[in-house]
């Protein structure tokens, strides 16, 4: 059967289309394989069919032949300034060359300003002009060179991931059991090398071992082989490339000791893959950990939901639509008990939703017309329709899951500084391994002799327990920090959140708990009692919508049994209602003036006395005096002075920045213990004020929550956000608090150091043991059985030291 | 010794035809060894024969292991023994074992036939391993079968305890799994061949190859006994 030369599929003969391209004669399965042949080549990326490696087939040709419906993808569409950026899943891409083909296409076409293809993921964000092109050329472009462009959704990466960790785990699991087969051998052969054992005996045990090692060598370290292989054709080394020289040559040099009668080590050239992999899976678990909270996270999403034809009012029939379906604008029903599915602004109904899993919040939140519901928390008691205001892939659920998945493929800056060591460590370890066989040549050594010598020191030198160094405490780190609560976007802030000397706090809704208080009532009329004004505030207040109204009529302890007539609002000034037949003024200094209520001489101390300390003071009089203020403040967080001491004491400096007037800010600073206050600053104030204190070499953490604070979060070394936080805080930080608990500040900071300190170590007792054993190797005095124990013991020392982050205990936070 | 190493092979050799043919056989080839898309290319049929190359290779691997594990394990029961002042007492041990197992092999009266069908652990393995990509999967995929509880193998890795030590047990086992090879390699087209009540008269002929094994152990055995 002719085999199609675009898709590679087996086909019929008699179905055949033949071409003439260029003076090659090609045969192609179908007119869709050789139109895109034609187009590949007329694009100039012949270089495709040469990179490309395919395992399977290509994409069913009649798959390709169908319209893209666009709307299914509009939804999605985001933006960027003046482009647009979109999300998309690219099926059908099997290997680095669709990448690149992809990505070689696409940046091609006019408009497109900006893609990026994910290998891992298959997922493909792509920035584009509007005006120039539209979305249906972008997916037409990607369909027309053989790949389906389908609405992205985070099952698919978790999917991708799950088969790379099961793939991992079959080559780890091969290598670690026929390991432990050799080991048997190698013992057997090492107690025969130290006690006599006739050669036929010996023969057999090394050739066993040596059939055993093949599967380990080429199947286990197969990834690693294709690595050094494509990193070899651009003289790049890393540590792939030393592990496979490493283990490579001990197998070579055994399968000639074996015939020459030396001593044979494919033990050591099998325990070096064995234990790699070992580093490599663990790294693929701590990555799949931070993903599995992303699957969580995303599996909070109904997948469909009942849509309402028309508008709120509707009465027609819900008709159940895929999530992707929905659209801006759309109205959704939620019944009691199911799950939100997107953002939006209740149309219809009256509710409480459970919203603790996104906000932090552990009560019930009110939700009536008007209220904002959020995709991900849960619909308590009634019925509910929502107008949708943000669509899937957009909603503050997706945003914190597509920030944690962006930063999750960066790497901490001292692993890729270990990968640049590695990098001149490789081939350095070549030239060092040549000039002692050379040397040992010249010196008049045998080849036999020279050559052993030489690989002892390849062997030695490969530092398997730097595999194992950053992987294991990064995996500790991430563990450690999500068990409780703080979920870290991506490895490299451990060594960010080490080095941190300063400490910003964003005042409201990060120090104070966001929410104004009614805090205390100072009473000036003898004949009435605090519970009495509140009681009678509290049943005016509850009328008005104003934050302020709220606070005090939460500050009731029952609801309110006075009866209110004749209320009215006057914006900016207070409100005013008859209760219980007497006419009620609540509001400020300007209002009462207005309502001719005079405010005695030791009313006016007591105020300013309050005014004084930040906070906001409600006046109620009636008749014509004064009778009550009431003090309302945004409260510290309880855990804020503790916290600040266990930062301080970390010798680390804490400011307070806000927005605010001076006179809270400095209140609100002083009570949380901290000296340094800033205020009255606007968002780009706030990171022109993080800019300053970088160029002084301070490195700064930033904790906030608000739009306000996004800039800051941004430029910030690290930039944590609290889980409640708006989305665009969220995306801007580098971590976040999924609890509102201000303790895992201190808590991140310990760790990070702790995390950072122990990563320091292995790699420099990985390298240190290198340090050691070459010129010992070099000098032909070190067995290579002694090399394979030392290197056991490195890396036993790494796995112990990294298990020491778990032990770290901080104070409260729990 | 001689004797036992030819005999563990025709036990491996018959135990093919006659047994693992019919249990590991379907579990490979139902996947991807004969499910090839018609008319393969001799591509894929070299494909094919590595894939069954590579499967036979990794339980031919677990075999000797195990065998190499009871090997070890039978030379210290018997240190032990001989400090006791009995010599070779596993020989015997694992003879007797051995005969019994032969009968219920043989279908005399009924051992450890239940033992087949306590694998469904490792075959979820291997169903999970198998689906992977690429013929070196097929290398764990043999790993993993050759731990399937077989009364054939496990009779021989008894015999691979008593045969003295980690060299002896490791090739007790080894020329077993070398023994199944030639029907395993016809995976696929024999068991079309040779009906079920053929297989079943050849598995019986493998059992009768377990029986002579454990009376040429419990010989050794007592030879070496008298002979102190």
């Amino acid at each position: 059967m002719p085999r199609c030369d675009h898709c590679l599929r087996d086909f019929p003969p008699r179905e055949t289309v033949e071409e003439t391209i260029d003076g090659k004669p090609l045969v192609f399965c179908c007119h869709g394989c050789s139109g895109i042949y034609r187009l590949i080549h007329a694009e100039g990326l012949d270089t495709f069919y040469r990179k490309r490696k395919w395992d399977e087939t290509g994409i069913e040709i009649s798959a390709l032949g169908r319209d893209i419906d666009t709307g299914l993808f509009e939804g999605a569409v985001k933006m960027a300034g003046d482009r647009n950026e979109i999300d998309i899943y690219i099926d059908g891409i099997r290997c680095a060359s669709c990448v690149w083909l992809n990505e070689k296409i696409l940046s091609r076409t006019p408009g497109v300003a900006d893609i990026r293809v994910n290998y891992a993921t298959h997922r493909a964000r792509i920035h584009w002009d509007p005006a120039v092109i539209g979305l249906a050329g972008i997916l037409g472009r990607i369909q027309s060179i053989g790949y389906i462009p389908k609405p992205y959704s985070e099952s698919g990466q978790a999917l991708a991931r799950k088969a790379e960790a099961r793939d991992m785990l079959i080559r780890l699991g091969t290598a670690g059991f026929v390991s432990s087969q050799i080991m048997i051998y190698s013992i057997a052969l090492y107690a025969g090398y130290f006690q006599g054992i006739d050669s036929g005996t010996r023969l057999l045990f090394e050739l066993i071992a040596m059939l055993l090692t093949i599967p380990v060598l080429f199947y286990s370290g197969g990834p690693l082989i294709r690595s050094t292989l494509n990193g070899l054709g651009h003289l790049r080394f890393n540590m792939d490339s030393l592990i496979v020289i490493g283990s490579g040559s001990a197998f070579l040099y055994s399968v000639y000791a074996m015939f020459r009668g030396g001593e044979v080590y494919f033990d050591t050239a099998v325990m070096i893959i064995t234990l790699i992999l070992t580093g490599r899976y663990i790294e693929l678990q701590a990555k799949g950990r931070a993903s599995e909270t992303i699957t969580r996270l995303a599996a909070l999403t109904p997948r469909e939901v009942r849509l309402v034809p028309g508008t709120e009012a509707g009465k027609g029939e819900r008709k159940k639509v895929p999530v992707a379906d929905v659209r801006r604008g759309d109205f959704v029903e939620v019944i009691p008990g199911e799950r939100i599915p997107l953002d939006g602004i209740v149309a219809g109904g009256a509710s409480e939703a459970d919203e603790s899993i996104i906000t932090g919040e552990s009560r019930p939140v009110n939700k009536e017309k008007g209220s904002k519901v959020i995709g991900g928390s849960i619909n308590l008691y009634g019925t509910i329709v929502f107008e949708v205001t943000h669509a899937a892939g957009e909603t503050v659920l997706s945003g914190i899951i597509r920030a944690v998945e962006d930063a999750q493929a960066a790497r901490p800056k001292i692993q890729a500084i270990a990968d640049r060591v590695v990098g001149i460590f490789v081939p350095s370890i070549l030239v060092i391994a040549t000039a002692t066989i050379s040397g040992y040549l010249a010196a008049g050594s045998s080849v036999h002799h020279a050559v052993m010598t030489g690989i002892s020191v390849l062997v030695i030198a490969c530092p398997c327990s730097l595999g194992l160094a950053t992987p294991l405490a990064v995996l500790l780190f991430t563990t450690m920090a999500s068990s409780r609560g703080v979920l870290v976007k991506s490895g490299d802030v451990i060594e960010r959140t080490s080095q941190i000397t300063d400490v910003l706090f964003d005042k409201t809704g990060t120090l104070t708990r966001g929410k104004p208080l009614l805090r205390k009532t100072v009473v000036f009329d003898p004949s009435l009692d605090a519970g009495q004004v509140i009681g009678i505030a509290a049943a005016l207040e509850g009328l008005s919508e104003h934050s302020i109204a709220r606070a005090i009529a939460a500050g009731s302890p029952s609801s309110p049994t006075a009866s209110v007539c004749d209320f009215r609002a006057v914006p900016g000034r207070g409100i005013v209602g008859a209760v219980e037949g007497l006419g009620v003024h609540i509001g400020n200094r300007a209002f009462m003036a207005d309502s001719a209520i005079v405010v005695p001489q030791e009313a006016a101390r007591a105020i300013a006395d309050e005014e004084r300390s930040g906070d906001t003071v409600v006046y109620v009089g009636w008749n014509g005096s004064l009778r009550a203020i009431m003090v309302i403040s945004d409260i510290l967080r309880e855990e804020v002075p503790a916290v600040v001491r266990q930062v301080a004491r970390l010798g680390i400096g804490l400011t307070v920045i806000s927005g605010d007037n001076r006179r809270t800010t400095e209140a609100i600073a002083a009570a949380a213990g901290i000296r340094s206050a800033i205020w009255e600053s606007t968002p780009t104030m706030k990171r022109d004020h993080i800019a300053g204190l970088q160029h002084q070499n301070r490195r700064i953490m930033m904790v906030g929550d608000g739009i306000n604070d996004a800039p800051a979060l941004t430029l910030a070394d690290v930039g944590l956000a609290m889980g409640r936080g708006t989305d665009i805080a969220i995306e801007s930080a580098d971590a976040l608090l999924l609890r509102n608990d201000l303790h895992l500040v201190p808590f991140l900071l310990q760790l990070a150091r702790k995390t950072q300190s122990i990563i320091r170590q292995n790699i420099f007792w990985a390298f240190f043991y290198n340090l050691l054993a070459i010129p010992l190797a070099v000098a032909g005095i070190l067995h290579p059985i002694v090399a394979a124990a030392a290197m056991a013991a490195s890396s036993l020392f790494v796995v112990a030291n990294s298990l020491r982050i778990r032990s770290l205990r901080t104070e409260g936070g729990g | 010794m001689e004797a036992g190493y030819l005999l563990s092979f025709t036990t491996g050799l018959l135990g093919g035809f006659g047994h693992c043919i019919g249990m590991c056989g379907p579990v490979v080839s139902s996947y991807y060894l004969y499910s090839e898309p018609q008319g393969a290319s001799p591509r894929s049929t070299a494909r094919q024969i590595s894939s069954l190359i590579l499967f036979n290779a990794g339980r031919i691997s677990t075999y000797s292991f195990i065998g190499a594990l009871a090997g070890l394990t039978g030379s210290f029961v018997n240190t032990a023994g001989r400090l006791a002042g009995l010599q070779n007492i596993i020989s015997v041990i694992a003879g007797a074992f051995m005969i019994w197992m032969g009968l219920g092999i043989v279908g005399i009266f009924r051992t450890g036939s239940r033992l087949e069908q306590r694998g469904g652990l490792i075959l979820k393995g291997v169903g999970a391993v198998i689906e992977g990509e690429g013929m070196w999967r097929f290398y764990p995929v043999g790993l993993l079968l050759g731990l399937l509880p077989c009364g054939l193998s496990y009779s021989v890795f008894i015999g691979a305890a008593g045969s003295g030590g980690m060299l002896q047990g490791m090739v007790f086992s080894l020329l077993f799994g070398l023994g199944t090879v030639p029907a395993m390699l016809l995976v696929g087209s024999i068991s079309l061949v040779a009906g079920r009540k053929v297989r079943g008269l050849i598995y019986r002929a493998g059992g009768i190859a377990v029986i002579a094994l454990g009376i040429l152990f419990v010989i050794r055995g007592i030879r070496a006994i008298a002979a102190v």
